[in-house]
């Protein structure tokens, strides 16, 4: 018996899922509970005097539903609620709608459906509306609940192409206002509210990435997507450093001078496969032989495969690891060179390299840095390090003063990294304060370093900055908040004697 | 006539020594705040209030500069919501936020930038 009765339930079962599949199928519905018609706007639907009501007289089901404006005009174009545009299935449309009863009678009060087909380039995409649809409301018991439904046009079901539907409330004369609920329309949903609610439509992606062609900045690359530049896609931005720290300076901010700017590569899954830095020298007014480098914030070096681009020596100072980062350091650090003039020679007079006027100029060299995180959607040992977790303000430079790896000189309250020589600082000029997040900046808060993001041109040998840029000290002394161009061309900001050309 | 010329210079040196002025703009003199970084740029938060969906939304996120330097891009879903920081030249005042084919150019107010995927209701 415990067997009979175990069979006749699981076909029981059986039917009851037959019967579902066949007769549930994709439908778009408006419940209104959102309260917030702007949500189904942002998700294409449209609405023509025809806005949401929680009054609890009403609403015909839970606690919101349309409400239309006064009834006073038979067009179908005067109150209105739109589908998005959906690929139509077959069935009947449904919804409940009612009246308010505060006019005197009826007064020939009515819903009107339509269909709308896309047209290209027409407004919206909306062709001309074909009506197949009116109802009338009863003059009696005007109040009541009325479920409409109504059967899709036979020349539009299973549609393969879109169409919107319109119901519109129409009447005439007096204040009647018609309350709407439950929509459902047999179809299949088929706007792009990220392009401006039009229909979808087919994306190529050559690399089945996820990341339509058209978006892709590597379109046949599965394993690379999107392009984050620092400081942005048509700007290099310029560093300066003094390397006199932790003594005071001259303060022409040219004893290294390079131009950067940095492509932070990411996948579809927004996870930074490789950091390609195109670093520029440009000048040394030093007799010093300076390293430049910089440290990703917070990122650690199991999360990088390889460093590629940079240039060292074979007997240098710095001790790299097994990836080509510096080794011993908590976080990841890359040298971009360990000398200055290894890159770009002294040119045999004046002092250093592109800052002594009248000294033959040495054409700028661009080192081409790649840091590579993932290897063929094969990430480092350490993981994937999310685009979030790494800003642009992860990218913290120094200059290394005359190849002592404890000297290490960051923009101004930038942190050391592990290999810096802290017990220099509180020396000499230095007035660093770990405790307070003070680095690398006088007693006066001056900096050795500074980052001109837009891009800049130095001083010459031995003039000061402030000496060439006219508004440097306003730009200082106002924090910031007035001259932000201080490093502009226009008339009256430099002196450019003082700014090698 | 030598003696006098050395007189008058005496004199302009005395004058000179007069009117150096008591608040120096020389960089070596001047003392700024202790909070000011010396940074030509600034961060910003990019605030964005997601957009409750019928079926799931997902395009390309581009955060840019008013000349047209992409800074920033990912595939976002656009239910959720998110905060992006950028670094911008401290002198902009807007952004360009560009999702699916829809850019919309947004103010920086308090180094902020606030953006909803919910649009304003309209008729």
């Amino acid at each position: 018996m415990k067997i009979k009765s175990k069979y006749i339930l699981l076909s029981l079962i059986l039917i009851l899922f037959t019967v579902l599949c066949k007769t549930s199928q994709a439908q778009v519905t408006l419940n209104c509970e959102s309260g917030n018609r702007a949500i189904e706007q942002g998700n294409c639907w449209g609405f023509g005097a025809v806005t949401y009501s929680n009054a609890s007289n009403l609403v015909i089901s839970g606690s919101w539903s349309t409400k239309s404006n006064s009834l006073t005009n038979q067009s179908p174009t005067a109150c209105w609620l739109k589908t998005p545009w959906m690929l139509v299935g077959n069935g009947n449309i449904t919804f409940q709608a009612r009246l308010d009863g505060s006019g005197n009678g009826v007064q020939s009060k009515g819903i009107v459906v339509s269909y709308i087909p896309f047209v290209a380039g027409a407004s919206y995409g909306e062709g001309a509306a074909i009506q197949f649809y009116t109802y009338s409301f009863p003059a009696f018991n005007v109040t009541t609940i009325r479920d409409l439904s109504i059967p899709i046009p036979s020349e539009i079901l299973n549609s393969s192409v879109v169409y919107k539907f319109r119901v519109s409330f129409v009447g005439q004369g007096g204040n009647e206002r018609a309350y709407a609920d439950n929509f459902i329309f047999p179809g299949t949903y088929w706007s792009d509210p990220s392009s401006s609610c039009g229909p979808q439509v087919v994306v190529q992606d050559a690399d089945a990435d996820g990341v339509p062609d058209s978006q892709d900045n590597y379109p046949t690359d599965p394993y690379r997507a999107y392009n984050n530049y620092y400081p942005s896609a048509n700007t290099y931005g310029t560093l300066a450093f003094e390397d006199s720290w932790p003594h005071k300076s001259d303060y022409d901010m040219n004893d290294i001078v390079t131009d950067y700017r940095f492509i932070t590569v990411t996948n579809s899954n927004n996870n930074v496969v490789e950091v390609i830095g195109s670093i520029v020298a440009r000048a040394s007014g030093a007799s010093f032989k300076n390293g430049l480098g910089f440290q990703l914030d917070g990122i650690t070096p199991d999360k990088i495969i390889s460093v590629s681009g940079n240039h060292i020596s074979p007997s240098s100072f710095i001790s790299t690891q097994a990836n080509g980062l510096e080794a011993n350091q908590t976080y990841a650090n890359c040298i971009v060179f360990d000398d200055f003039f290894a890159v770009m020679p002294h040119p045999g007079s004046g002092l250093g390299v592109n800052t002594s006027a009248g000294a033959p100029a040495v054409p700028y060299d661009t080192l081409t840095i790649n840091i590579k995180f993932i290897n063929n959607g094969v990430p480092a040992f350490g993981g994937v390090v999310p685009i979030g977790s790494m800003s642009a303000n992860s990218f913290n430079f120094y200059i290394i003063a005359n190849q002592q790896r404890g000297t290490e000189i960051h923009l101004a309250d930038y942190v050391p990294t592990s290999l810096a020589n802290t017990s220099l600082f509180g020396t000499g000029s230095d007035d660093s304060n770990p405790a307070t997040g003070k680095y690398y900046k006088t007693a006066n808060n001056l900096p050795w370093g500074i980052n001109v993001v837009q891009g800049f041109d130095y001083p010459i040998e031995k003039s000061a900055i402030d000496g060439a840029y006219l508004h440097y000290v306003d730009w200082a002394l106002s924090s910031g908040g007035q001259y932000q161009n201080w490093y502009s061309s226009q008339e009256g900001f430099r002196n450019t004697s003082q700014i090698y050309h | 006539m030598l003696l006098g010329l050395l007189m008058l210079f005496n004199s302009c040196m005395k004058g000179y020594d007069d009117v150096i002025p008591t608040t120096s703009k020389n960089l070596k003199d001047i003392k700024v705040s202790s909070s000011f970084n010396w940074s030509t740029s600034k961060t910003v938060d990019v605030n964005i209030t997601g957009l409750p969906t019928e079926t799931p939304v997902i395009s390309t996120l581009i955060i840019s500069i008013e000349d047209g330097g992409s800074l920033y891009q990912e595939s976002h879903d656009m239910s959720q919501p998110k905060t992006i920081q950028v670094i911008v030249p401290a002198i902009m005042d807007q952004i360009k936020l560009k999702y699916g084919t829809v850019e919309y150019i947004l103010p920086i107010i308090d180094n902020s930038v606030d953006f909803s995927f919910v649009p304003v209701a309209e008729d």
